[in-house]
């Protein structure tokens, strides 16, 4: 770990106390980087008994089954819109692995506040949907689920306008979560991820996070939403994003579907009719 | 244009594809298996360290317990994948294979295949007593120790 420079805080792990650095490269090549830390052989000392890796004994069933199953599905997870896996070292005698990912300039929160003119543009937003639903609909290619999309593990990259999709088992964000989730139920799936990309889409066209507050609840969605009947909720929509094209209207509408079933996928949203004047040089 | 459901593995998302798509799916599935095969000198390999009848015992290890532990069957396929290709990643440094070693092998590949493709995954204690005719019985640290380095010569593929 020499070669990097720790240089601020982006989040916190999911189920554990541990905070996720960005480290910046020493040297010439520059740019930055996200380490994510995995137990291979847990410890019993205070601070691992905390984390979910400990809590599966190691005596029992060996390497543990969610760090195999996360870290293989890193490695075979290429795509243009979802981070790269760089390296991984082994440190402390092989009980612990550290992967390096890559990072772009910035998260989208950061972006779409330092760069309000460049973001406020519609076609850049239709292009950077875009690639997030990409990027997502590898995830829900190969059957798995991001479960925690939000501004912050969302990278632009400010000179080509790529995004890319961090993936490090972060905590999710309240106020990027699904209804049924809020409602009690606890898997993660692909249509919470799709609940997601659309407060991150409502977030573009605003530039302000859809649902605010210091906890989004069930009361905030269904203030917008209405309460769960069909009839009446797309309504108030139109009144929020006054900007928003039709098509666009129509696709935040179907991202933000209360019924997860009923919700909108991520192959069906790319051939929405709003993404039908988008040329994106590939 | 056909469109096929796909079924993810809890069976509530379905997604339509067209056939191209799909097509061009199974391409890169085909293309991926290359990657996880083995190459012809495997064989010779096996041969000269004298492992062509150890690695059918650990075959046969891996049908037995499966059936024992009630795992699935790509749990077999999976482990015999593992076991050929550590054995093989193995062929640049000149190591003199052991018996015990080929046992201790079996049991980490078949632990790791389980935790890929069942729901529930046997403790390394119980798969290593279900290999009732194994010579050795392991330590679950030394079994795990074998589990990394497999997956580390596998590059967690």
């Amino acid at each position: 770990m020499e070669k990097y420079k720790r240089d601020g805080v982006i989040g916190k792990e999911r189920n554990s106390l541990r905070q996720i650095h960005k480290y910046r490269r020493q040297g010439s090549s520059g740019g930055s980087v996200v380490v994510k830390r995995f137990m291979l052989q847990p410890k019993l000392d205070a601070l691992s008994t905390r984390d979910e890796e400990a809590s599966a004994d190691p005596e029992e069933t060996g390497v543990p089954i969610k760090t195999l199953r996360q870290i293989s599905l890193l490695k075979v997870m290429q795509h243009e819109n979802i981070v790269r896996l760089v390296e991984m070292n082994y440190e402390d005698g092989d009980s612990l692995v550290r992967l390096v990912f890559e990072y772009a300039d910035m998260d989208l929160r950061n972006f779409l506040e330092e760069y309000a003119a460049k973001a406020s543009d519609q076609k850049l937003v239709k292009k950077l949907l875009c690639q997030l639903l990409r990027g997502v609909a590898h995830f829900h290619s190969i059957g798995a689920a991001h479960g925690a999309l939000n501004p912050k593990n969302v990278l632009i990259d400010i000179g080509n306008e790529n995004l890319k999709i961090l993936n490090i088992a972060m905590d999710a964000d309240a106020l990027y979560t699904a209804p049924e989730l809020l409602l009690g139920s606890t898997e993660s799936s692909p249509a919470a991820d799709m609940f997601a990309v659309g407060c991150i889409f409502a977030e573009m066209v605003n530039r302000r996070p859809l649902f605010q507050g210091k906890a989004a609840n069930i009361n905030n969605i269904f203030n917008l939403l209405g309460t769960p009947t069909e009839e009446n909720w797309p309504g108030k929509l139109s009144e929020v994003f006054p900007n928003l094209e039709p098509h666009g209207l129509d696709l935040i509408s179907k991202l933000l579907c209360l019924d997860p079933s009923k919700r909108i996928k991520a192959c069906a949203a790319l051939k929405h009719d709003y993404f039908k004047d988008l040329i994106l040089l590939r | 244009k056909t469109t096929l459901h796909g079924e993810d593995h809890n069976g509530e998302y379905c997604c339509h594809m067209s056939m191209e798509d799909c097509e061009q799916a199974l391409t890169i599935s085909l293309e991926d298996e290359k990657s996880y095969a083995i190459t012809p000198k495997y064989l010779e390999y096996l041969a000269s360290k004298k492992l062509i009848v150890p690695r059918f015992k650990s075959i046969q290890w891996f049908i037995k317990c499966r059936s024992r532990l009630n795992l699935c069957f790509e749990t077999v396929f999976y482990a015999t994948n593992y076991l050929d290709r550590f054995i093989l990643s193995m062929n640049q440094c000149n190591i003199e294979w052991k018996y015990w070693m080929v046992e201790l092998l079996s049991v980490a590949c078949i632990s790791i295949a389980s935790k890929f493709s069942d729901t529930t995954t046997p403790t390394l204690h119980e798969i290593n007593l279900n290999m009732e005719d194994m010579e050795h019985l392991f330590q679950p640290s030394t079994i795990q120790r074998m589990e990394l380095m497999i997956l580390q010569a596998l590059d967690w593929r």
